[in-house]
């Protein structure tokens, strides 16, 4: 399966669980699956600017494949983080910058972000890219 | 007051977010527009858009003329006179017009004092003011209830002060402050008193005649006008000794190449076009409240503050921020271990705006002990229904952020 396809199938999910109540208990359920991000990791190098809260990022590739973690206060960025986790960990880095990040515009995630925050969701795509 | 046909003046309230009825409680943020205003912006632009105060021409006229009776209208309003309303884009510009104005008089070794519950807008002018000239920035601090303490005033009055710059209504805790007591004790102290009335405008006794105060700023688009329309009202004997500080077209008696004469208040503080088709919306937005009565709008403001105050206490582990003796407009809330934003984004997913962060009062914010809180800001035309739908859905939002549900 392509890393297109794998998104297209994430799509798919989400939009099946219901109206975007719905999909956000799923983000605020994906948030527990985060693996907590060490206290040290959390400073000024690892901070994303343009969130509206604290988002940290850390990210690095191996055999040309994108691991990244992170960590925010807020649940739901957390389930936003876990679901891109989903998608691109240990994918090829080469596929990921080719790949167009439509799942949260083709779900009711998307519709739902503030502006503010969605500026902050495109950083970390942004970052996640570069 | 016939609710419902208020609202049919609203007719953006009348909309799905996300599937559901929206449920308007950013108030504070901005008010909504009614009908008589959209339909005066359209008929300016239909019928009578002229650039004022330069041409002969019938539509310049009018435009001039619109924009003067206005002023009118704002100045009736406030119980002022016309030549004491400088119209500006706002409440900040207007206090950052005033900052400049009054910069030249400040003494370096006096005091401006300033309440701990302004907006931003309302505090960094004058601590840009105190960093230029020398004088001493003092803050009136807020208790627990979220009031200031008159006592402390006048205690901090002791010294000389060149000025109060003090809030209507607390745009976080819709805390209603006694302008009038606290201008009587500014000015025995020989203190002029600048009051942010951004969110205080909806208030029956904001007449200048009753509270006296030397300035007032406030915004149109809190009162249902179009964005970038402000005033800021002086004074007359105050305004006229202060020299302008913006320059340009239509400030001016008469100039030359090498110098200037001013013009006749208040135009020589509105140097350049005039956005007067805002003005001539507030002018509308101001007629508009007062047909529906600005005490019936003061009294259901109130009421339905008081309301929201009551269902979000009876919601477990809320807090609400502050416990004045009247508020108005505004209450700030915080739920233990829940992030705000996550809550505020609930709540918009069921069609419900509410604002989140610190709402430009960040010292408050966090001189109450919090980085963020979320505050839902009830206006005349909300019901009592919408706010009920607001509390299930508070419930509902925490149970799920806490994952006893989803």
């Amino acid at each position: 399966m392509t890393l297109s396809e794998k998104q297209n199938r994430m799509i798919a999910e989400i939009n099946a669980l219901g109206d975007c109540f719905e999909q956000y208990s799923y983000l605020i359920y994906k948030s527990s699956e985060l693996p907590p991000m060490p206290e040290d990791l959390r400073d000024e190098e690892h901070l994303v600017r343009g969130c509206q809260s604290e988002l940290w990022l850390e990210k690095k590739s191996e055999e040309g494949r994108l691991y990244f973690t992170g960590w925010t206060d807020t649940l739901i960025l957390r389930g936003v983080l876990q679901v891109l986790r989903d998608l691109l960990v240990g994918e090829r880095i080469e596929e990921i910058r080719d790949l167009e990040i439509s799942l949260f515009e083709k779900t009711e995630l998307g519709a739902t972000f503030t502006s503010d925050r969605n500026t902050g969701v495109q950083t970390i795509l942004r970052m996640l890219k570069s | 007051m016939d609710v419902q046909a208020v609202r049919e003046q609203f007719p953006i309230l009348n909309q799905r977010i996300h599937g559901r009825s929206l449920i308007y409680l950013d108030n504070a943020a901005t008010l909504q527009m009614p009908e008589r205003v959209l339909e005066s912006i359209t008929m300016q632009y239909r019928a009578a858009n002229g650039n004022v105060h330069r041409g002969v021409h019938t539509l310049s006229q009018r435009s001039t003329q619109r924009m003067e009776w206005a002023r009118q209208v704002v100045a009736d309003y406030i119980d002022a006179a016309p030549e004491e309303i400088v119209f500006t884009s706002g409440t900040t510009d207007s206090i950052n017009l005033l900052a400049k104005l009054l910069e030249p008089t400040i003494d370096p070794g006096s005091q401006i004092i300033v309440s701990g519950m302004e907006h931003h807008s309302n505090l960094l002018p004058w601590q840009e003011v105190c960093r230029n000239t020398g004088a001493e920035l003092v803050i009136l601090q807020v208790n627990e209830a979220g009031e200031v303490s008159l006592e402390e005033l006048e205690m901090i009055l002791k010294k000389k002060t060149a000025l109060v710059a003090v809030t209507w209504v607390s745009n976080l805790l819709g805390t209603i402050n006694p302008i009038r007591e606290i201008t009587q004790m500014a000015h025995r102290a020989g203190a002029v008193v600048c009051v942010d009335g951004a969110q205080g405008m909806k208030q029956a006794d904001i007449s200048t005649r009753k509270a006296d105060y030397d300035f007032l700023a406030f915004s149109g688009h809190k009162l249902g006008s179009l964005t970038g329309i402000g005033v800021l009202y002086g004074k007359k004997e105050r305004l006229e000794n202060l020299y302008p500080v913006r320059f340009g077209g239509g400030m001016i008696a008469s100039t030359g190449y090498y110098d200037f004469q001013p013009g006749n208040l208040p135009q020589c503080f509105e140097a350049g076009t005039p956005n007067y088709t805002g003005a001539i919306s507030l002018g509308e937005a101001l007629c508009f409240l007062q047909e529906i009565g600005i005490e019936k709008i003061q009294c259901r403001e109130e009421e339905l503050t008081a309301l929201v105050v009551k269902l979000l206490q009876e919601i477990d582990s809320v807090h609400v921020l502050g416990n004045p003796d009247r508020r108005s407009g505004a209450v700030s809330f915080a739920v233990k271990g829940v992030h705000p934003f996550d809550l505020g984004s609930l709540l918009d997913a069921q069609g419900i705006a509410v604002r989140t962060g610190h709402m430009c009062a960040q010292p408050l914010v966090e001189h109450l002990g919090y980085t963020s809180v979320l505050r839902v800001s009830p206006a005349f035309y909300n019901t009592r229904e919408e706010l009920s739908v607001m509390q299930d859905t508070i419930r509902r939002g925490i149970e799920i952020l806490r994952g006893k549900r989803g």
